[in-house]
């Protein structure tokens, strides 16, 4: 049950009526009564709002920032034309739009609701409930019920590196050395034979396949190795709930593995996701198919940052049951002195004796605006503590390094084409 | 996905839901999945309170209908007149007027309280005729203290019973009522006058016995010549005499109106008094100076005194006229359909079209936090040697990477992995900016050429270098410690030296450092 404007309207309207009336008192009642007949009246004629049914259709997933539409439709099953207000509430990060529908239904028909989503936020959205008002049809009162209509929208990570695919996708051309420049491309593994030309490397001479040649003489070519496997582990500890920028770290990290993962398809390699914190949370197992970034898209979508400490040693064991062969194991996590000093180098061994380790940390540049500030005494002392955070990373990065380690330390503008050069650097020098 | 037919509901619940989610989310509980009562669709879900709330309602309801009925029972039985109410002739308290009454009674005078001013007095019929002329017989005084709850037939009534020989006593009546009297008297605001002892200057022989008082002046009187100018009289048929007394002509605080004429003496004419004030009648007023004689001499002069309280005012009271006297009937009931219209617009603004959604959000913290946190500590506990090792020891690893000089060159076992050989940045620094080396090497080292590694100060602090390299010993907090030692058997606890005693100096070091970072960077 509810009222309308309309009604308000006809009550303030009496109020004149029966000020000016020469019987105040008795008008008062008679048009209170003839208000409340008439609401009565309409609420009666008003379609039942159990009477009708909804059901949607649409996508079910989406990448972050894609706005989503989402079809409802109400079917009227009564006898009466229902002339309702619908709201369709979504959890508010799911950006519903509209928030509330009008629509007219006759008997027995069907109509077709649009509502928008934006999300703001990566995971499942789900509507909470769908409110309908029935009007009479006089519009001055009209019942109110409640319908259910699941769904559930996965919002997928951004992808938003996914621009600088095309560059990173070039720069692998040039390492398979399908592009025509001097000498051919780098790694160790044998490609094909072809006849001698000057400049090539004497080296590379197959001198029994020369033998076999007539009156010219043969080198191999070598390409990089290809079938090789990679592992995307992201941290999803508390570090990596901290903002840089507008974003938590595990979305620039997401962001980068993504990146990784389609430039590694192209290249021939077989990738993996694990993601853990106290202990792992997701798994995907190694593939190189063109469905693995979906199936990745879809695996991150729901993972949030957990506040408790990373266990590393959970991570290198998973790792190490996982990959049987020599793997790049690429962990995404942030430098901190104290996770990474009781935790990870003490894992490190067991790992690097047996796949290539890189770590891609993300660096917060408000680290390096605070360096800079020299204003006021504040800002000095900030400035001293960011200097000090800095070395502290570098520090770390030298650690690592000396134990063999790949570091990559970038802000969130180069982050992803960082990771994903070191990778193809790796690649190149066939370290993989 | 075939959208739902409406009328057959039961067997085909599912097929309004996404085979993403089947029977997930918030309606899998009380959603579809529940069986369908009666004529309702599959999507409905049951809304509005349940048995529970309504219960819970209930019960609140009642115990509050209880507390209220127990407030009122209370407030009903403790709401009896038993306290000290102002001019209460039957209050002993300081400000009830029991003394007085007592004292009357004891002369012989019959006291009695009234609510409003008895109706056989105020009749204007042939018995007033009959009373007055027998003179003092049916004569008594009548006190009224809040005259102005009268109502202005009721104030002349009064007048014509003083009239015919009775007393009428008006406590501080204000400027309506004494307007009403249409006496030749007239109140005077008395907000500049102080209270205090007063003599009576004028010739009453009540006042005079009386002699100093301490009669109160919350209205004061004067003459009023103009209504004996337009020749109105209030008595028909005798002249008027008027008695100011306590006080100047002009704002007397006592005035004694007695009607003159033939056949009356002062014996046998009644009169009417204005006190400016009943404070010298209360209990705690009567026993200063004149205030009991004074008292005595205008209320005893009859056998019978009826003290009236006026407990409401009366239909048309002259100090209770208000606005609502004066507007039409209709806008009250205009009125009261407003407040209907309020209602009904509440009840159309508070309806919401379902309840908020909430959603549990994750944890969003700058990652830069616990640095600007560290750095507000480092403020609060001035460490400025520490700020000041760091500030540097950062610039000496960004000049070196610009300048292109090996950090772990000639590396040697006291040095971090990062830190610069000292003589050859200097070195390098000073080429390049064309600055002295001397001056160029106590900036970027303090007045200690000892290599100085990353800061570190204080115990808890990231004094573990897993570079290897022994644990610096602990040191008093504020100071610096090299965390790997020094070269060269130096002091193992290398303080930077500068005069960073005070944060001016500190900042003027920052400046100074950023400005030797922008001259390297310039090339």
């Amino acid at each position: 049950m509810a009222v309308t404007g309309r009604t308000v309207a006809l009550v303030a309207l009496g109020i004149v009526v029966v000020g000016l009336s020469p019987d105040p008192g008795l008008a008062f009642v008679l048009v209170n009564l003839l208000i409340l007949l008439l609401v009565a009246v309409d609420l009666g004629l008003a379609a039942r709002v159990r009477l009708c049914a909804f059901s949607r259709s649409g996508p079910t997933s989406a990448r972050l920032g894609q706005p989503v539409t989402l079809m409802l439709t109400v079917a009227n099953g009564g006898r009466r034309t229902l002339r309702a207000r619908v709201r369709d509430s979504w959890v508010p990060s799911a950006g519903a739009q509209p928030r509330v529908h009008t629509v007219t239904v006759p008997a027995g028909e069907r109509r077709f609701l649009e509502t928008t989503l934006r999300p703001t936020r990566r995971g499942d959205r789900e509507p909470v409930r769908i409110t309908v008002r029935s009007l009479g049809p006089m519009g001055l009162a009209g019942r109110q019920g409640r319908h259910q209509a699941p769904w559930r929208l996965r919002v997928l990570p951004p992808f938003l590196s996914r621009r600088h695919l095309p560059a990173a996708l070039a720069r692998l051309r040039e390492v398979e050395g399908e592009v025509a420049l001097r000498g051919g491309g780098a790694g160790s593994e044998f490609d094909s034979l072809r006849e001698y030309v000057v400049g090539d490397d004497v080296r590379t001479i197959d001198w029994r396949a020369t033998a076999r040649h007539h009156g010219s003489v043969v080198v191999r070519t070598y390409r990089p190795e290809r079938d090789r496997r990679v592992i995307c582990v992201l941290d999803s500890g508390r570090t990596s709930a901290g903002r840089v920028g507008d974003v938590p770290r595990l979305d620039h990290a997401m962001d980068a593995a993504l990146l990784l993962t389609a430039v590694a398809l192209r290249a021939g390699d077989r990738v993996g996701l694990t993601a853990y914190d106290s202990a792992a949370r997701l798994t995907v197992a190694h593939a190189r198919d063109q469905g693995l970034l979906a199936r990745m898209s879809e695996a991150m979508a729901t993972l949030e940052p957990a506040l408790v400490e990373a266990d590393h040693e959970v991570m290198a064991t998973t790792v190490l049951r996982a990959a049987s062969r020599r793997a790049l194991v690429v962990i995404f996590t942030d430098l901190v002195p104290a996770v990474i000093e009781e935790s990870l180098l003490p894992a490190l061994p067991t790992l690097i004796s047996r796949h290539t380790v890189l770590v891609a940390a993300l660096r917060d540049p408000r680290l390096d605006e605070l360096a800079a500030g020299h204003g006021d005494v504040a800002q000095v002392y900030a400035a001293a503590a960011a200097e000090q955070a800095l070395l502290r990373r570098r520090e770390l990065t030298a650690v690592l390094r000396q134990r063999g380690v790949e570091v990559v330390d970038v802000a969130p503008a180069q982050y992803a084409t960082a990771v994903t050069d070191t990778y193809l650097a790796l690649k190149a020098h066939g370290r993989l | 996905m075939p959208p739902t037919t409406p009328r057959r509901s039961g067997h085909d619940r599912a097929t309004g839901q996404p085979a993403a989610a089947p029977g997930a989310g918030p309606g899998s509980t009380d959603g579809p999945n529940r069986p369908a009562a009666g004529v309702g669709s599959p999507t409905h879900v049951r809304s509005g309170p349940g048995a529970t709330t309504v219960r819970a309602a209930l019960r609140l309801a009642a115990v509050l209908a209880t507390v209220v009925t127990v407030y009122a029972v209370l407030a009903a039985v403790a709401s009896r007149p038993s306290g000290d109410r102002y001019l209460d002739i039957g209050s002993p308290g300081p400000h009830g007027t029991l003394a007085v009454a007592e004292i009357l009674r004891e002369r012989g005078v019959t006291v009695s309280a009234q609510q409003s001013v008895p109706a056989e007095l105020t009749d204007t019929g042939p018995a007033a005729e009959g009373r007055r002329s027998a003179g003092a017989d049916g004569s008594r005084t009548v006190v009224v203290t809040d005259p102005d709850l009268l109502s202005p037939a009721d104030l002349q009534a009064l007048v014509n019973l003083a009239d015919t020989g009775s007393d009428v006593v008006l406590v501080a009546p204000f400027e309506a009522a004494v307007a009403a009297l249409e006496m030749p008297v007239a109140a005077v605001p008395a907000a500049a006058f102080a209270d205090g002892q007063v003599q009576p200057r004028c010739g009453l022989p009540e006042a005079t016995v009386a002699g100093t008082t301490t009669i109160g002046a919350d209205v004061r009187f004067t003459r009023a010549d103009d209504i004996l100018r337009s020749g109105h009289e209030g008595w028909s048929g005798n002249g008027i005499e008027l008695e100011l007394c306590y006080g100047f002509p002009d704002a007397a605080r006592l005035a004694v109106l007695t009607p003159t004429g033939p056949g009356l003496t002062e014996q046998t004419s009644g009169r009417l008094v204005l006190l400016g004030s009943g404070d010298f009648l209360t209990n705690g007023a009567l026993d200063e100076s004149g205030n009991a004689a004074l008292a005595v001499g205008l209320l005893a002069r009859h056998t019978q005194l009826d003290w009236v309280t006026p407990a409401v005012a009366s239909e048309g009271a002259v100090g209770g006229q208000s606005l609502a006297d004066l507007l039409p009937d209709g806008f009250w009931v205009g009125f009261l359909q407003a407040l209907v219209a309020l209602v009904v617009f509440a009840l159309w603004q508070g309806r919401r079209l379902g309840p908020p959604v909430t959603e549990p959000l994750p944890v969003v913290v700058r990652s830069a936090e616990t640095v600007e946190g560290r750095g507000r500590l480092y403020a609060a506990a001035r460490a400025r040697e520490g700020a000041a090792a760091a500030l540097r020891a950062g610039l000496r690893v960004r000049l070196a990477d610009r300048l292109g000089i090996q950090h772990g060159a000639p590396a040697g076992p006291a040095r971090p992995p990062h830190e610069p050989e000292p003589t050859v940045l200097v070195a390098a620094v000073a080429e390049q900016t064309g600055r002295s080396p001397i001056e160029i090497r106590s900036l970027l080292y303090g007045s200690d050429i000892a290599p100085t590694g990353h800061p570190s100060w204080g115990p808890g602090s990231h004094q573990h270098t897993p570079g290897g390299g022994a644990a610096p010993p602990p040191h008093g907090t504020g100071q610096y410690i090299g965390p790997t030692g020094t070269v060269a058997g130096a002091a193992t606890s290398a303080e930077a030296a500068p005069a960073t005693d005070s944060d001016i100096t500190l900042v003027r070091l920052a400046g100074e450092l950023h400005e030797l970072d922008r001259q390297v960077g310039r090339r």
